[in-house]
């Protein structure tokens, strides 16, 4: 999707019709549009979402969205309308996608609605043909789906809250959904919630007696199953939701001066108990490893001493190691010379005595074999005791760290006892509520513990349940086409789960090394992103001995950074899935569309954010105030502006310090006008 | 974490006649994800179900 085209007709502040054209240059692919605070910026950011869905971020109803001006010079009774249209190209097409409002005017600044907003889709397809859209709502929602617009249209500063745990489940939906998955997990969802149940039903139908029992307690083992993933489900996001009101409270306690420091001593601890947990589960896999390898040699005590006596007692005897050698014996023979100077011809006795010698020898395999195990005999007493003394060193640091948990758990209790303590009335009530939300935590994760068992017996119990099945439907000629359909279902069933989540952990992967990639080029800290296994955007550092620790706080432009590398950088993977053309991903190709991006950044991200992002998409519509506009994002975006357009504010009431070409006072109305180019410099 | 197996491995373990009948299951939920057929969503969704069962009714065992 590239946008051509945004015309307004009297939406908010734009009187009558304006239109905004959009650089599609492949090179020069920004456009950026200048306006000062007030001027209207947000409202073309929400002109795109109400043409496409029909609603706004505005908190106000639909006659508020109807311009003033045309409401003031209405007569009573007559009509106006509100319309927003967008021209723009998709997959070879042109689109024109237009949603229009009548309303009436009731008196003095009073309308009511006619009906509806009603959007209309249109297009020339790449035969020049026009199409009408029977159903421009559903298709829009094909094109750019509503639940993604805001990857794709954003107010900048309010950005940074995808960078927390909270939205994993969107980014996890942002994947499947931009990457095309749904396509493979509708597939699943039919096979699994209708067609299996289907043939399930069938064969059970025509079988009868214990296969059809079976069949019957199946289907009522799997639908459990359903039951308890949905309950695991919802406990997992009620556990997220409780963690991230518990992070909010904590940054609140930081702010209020009283509180800050128990709270920041509150937070350290925390890191150190994710940390100390690290350590122990380290130290737990040290000594299930060397068990594992090397556990052997507890046991060997008292074998040792047995096998050294045997050994000692065969060298005491002189039988060990042998006198006379095998390979010694069969030189002599095969030379037909003894060492004393007799021929050994054959069948001569001096030859059948050096013979006889040959059977008592001993073989140079199992002198080897003794030298070896009286060597190795030697260096076990010295490996046990260094298995010993390592997994005491292990046991005493597993002691330890267990100490320092209960201590700082302790310290835990102890700062929340005194937060409630402190006499202000804020920081007590917050913390009451905090700790609510633990013991609401801590439930929730017994209760996901109970489930997850729950899952896992289940599980086995349907295996148990099909194994049977198995076995009664060897025995059973009736119903053999049903039950082989049955099969096939359940095949395709378990491909297209693996399937899913072999696709979607592909995509994830290789979505995280390209927000890695643009993240570390933005960042200037050792920092590095990565989306985890859950699907959250999780930014990590490397804390000296204690290794890599997640980053739990970030600043607000740290936070920004993070969600902008992840925006562009899905926009970037989008593009290339859709070039490629795989049969499994979809992708596309859209624009990125920002609304104050570089406000709460400092210079340095700013001009990497300037120079990175359009790098990364097809088309970036930047809407900046001059103050963000100028310096280093004007050096960096500069050389990529396709288009400039101001948006001159006309307002009833004088404004000091604002650029007077861009804010004019002297209106009746409060209203914003477009122009081409830029007139700030 | 184990490595997960790559989708191209899935599909080369998967038996031909249930490599087959996947291709055909997406091919009927792409065409049924398009626009031109969600004007009445439930309605679609019966189709699909529909589509999907009488696919197998007719690759498997016949």
């Amino acid at each position: 999707m590239k946008i051509i085209a945004l015309t307004l007709n009297n939406f908010r502040q734009f009187f009558g019709e304006h239109r905004i054209n959009f650089s599609i240059d492949d090179r020069r692919n920004v456009t950026i549009i200048h306006g000062e605070n007030g001027a209207g910026k947000t409202t073309l950011l929400n002109a795109f979402k109400w043409a496409f869905y029909g609603g706004t971020d505005f908190d106000s109803g639909v006659g508020n969205i109807l311009n003033e001006q045309a409401i003031g010079t209405t007569a009573q009774g007559e009509r106006i309308a509100l319309a927003v249209r967008v021209d723009f190209e998709h997959e070879g097409a042109r689109y024109t996608a237009e949603r229009t409002q009548g309303f009436t005017k009731v008196g003095g600044m009073t309308v009511e609605p006619i009906g509806g907003s009603v959007m209309e889709l249109t297009w020339i397809d790449a035969d020049g043909r026009y199409q009408k859209s029977s159903n421009s709502d559903n298709q829009i929602n094909q094109i750019l789906p509503e639940k993604m617009h805001s990857y794709f249209f954003f107010n900048g500063e309010r950005i940074e809250k995808l960078a927390n745990a909270r939205a994993a489940g969107q980014i996890r939906d942002a994947i499947k959904t931009l990457m095309g998955l749904e396509v493979v997990e509708r597939g699943v969802g039919h096979l699994r919630d209708k067609v299996v149940k289907v043939f399930r039903k069938r064969w059970k139908d025509e079988s009868s007696g214990q296969l059809a029992a079976v069949l019957e307690e199946e289907a009522s083992v799997l639908e459990n199953i359903e039951a308890v993933n949905g309950e695991l489900e919802t406990v997992r996001e009620n556990i997220a939701e409780y963690k991230e009101e518990m992070k909010a409270i904590g940054t609140r306690l930081v702010a209020i001066g009283a509180s800050a420091k128990l709270q920041h001593e509150r937070e350290e601890i925390e890191e150190r108990l994710v940390g100390i947990k690290g350590e122990r589960d380290e130290a737990t896999r040290h000594a299930r490893d060397l068990i594992s390898e090397r556990g052997f040699l507890a046991f060997l005590d008292g074998v040792v001493s047995t096998v050294d006596e045997i050994l000692e007692d065969r060298r005491h005897k002189g039988e060990l190691p042998y006198k006379i050698k095998e390979q010694f014996i069969d030189d002599l023979l095969a030379e037909g010379r003894c060492i004393c100077g007799r021929d050994l011809l054959p069948g001569t006795p001096a030859r059948e005595n050096v013979e006889s010698f040959r059977r008592s020898a001993g073989s140079e395999g199992l002198e080897e074999a003794f030298l070896r195990t009286s060597s190795d005999l030697k260096q076990i007493p010295k490996a046990r005791v260094a298995l010993f003394d390592t997994l005491r060193a292990n046991a005493e640091r597993t002691r330890k760290l267990r100490e320092e948990r209960e201590r700082l758990a302790g310290r835990l209790d102890m700062i929340s006892s005194e937060l409630s303590k402190l006499g202000h009335e804020d920081a007590a009530a917050l913390e009451e509520r905090r700790q609510g939300l633990e013991r609401d935590r801590d439930e929730a994760l017994r209760q996901e513990g109970r489930l997850r068992d729950q899952l896992a017996e289940t599980e086995e119990k349907a295996r148990a349940v099909r194994a049977t099945r198995e076995e009664l439907a060897t025995k059973s000629e009736l119903a053999e086409t049903t039950r082989r359909k049955l099969e096939v279902a359940e095949e395709c069933l378990r491909v297209l789960q693996a399937l899913h989540e072999a696709l979607s952990d592909q995509t994830r992967s290789e979505l995280s090394k390209r927000v890695n990639g643009t993240f570390e080029k933005i960042l200037r800290k050792g920092y590095w992103a990565e989306i985890d296994t859950d699907y959250a955007l999780q930014i990590y550092k490397e804390v000296g001995e204690h290794g890599r620790q997640m980053v739990y706080e970030k600043s607000t432009g740290e936070s920004q950074v993070t969600s902008l590398s992840f925006i562009a950088s899905i926009v970037s993977l989008a593009k290339e899935k859709h070039q490629q053309g795989s049969s499994f991903f979809r992708g596309g190709v859209y624009p990125i569309v920002m609304d104050s991006p570089f406000g709460a950044l400092d210079p340095d991200y700013r001009e990497k954010i300037a120079r990175y992002i359009p790098e990364l998409a097809d088309q970036v519509i930047v809407l900046a105030s001059n103050s963000q506009w100028r310096g280093e994002v004007e050096r960096e975006c500069g050389p990529r502006v396709g288009k400039e357009v101001s948006l001159i504010y006309y307002s009833p009431h004088r404004k000091d310090g604002v650029d007077p070409y861009y804010v004019r006072e002297g209106s009746d109305y409060e209203r914003t006008e477009i122009e081409d180019g830029y007139h700030g410099r | 974490m184990p490595s997960m197996q790559k989708p191209k491995e899935i599909l080369d373990q998967t038996d031909p006649l249930v490599r087959e009948i996947i291709a055909d299951i997406l091919t009927i939920e792409k065409e049924y994800l398009h626009f031109k057929n969600l004007d009445a969503v439930k309605d679609k969704e019966k189709e699909v179900f529909d589509k999907i069962i009488s696919l197998l009714d007719k690759r498997v065992g016949k």
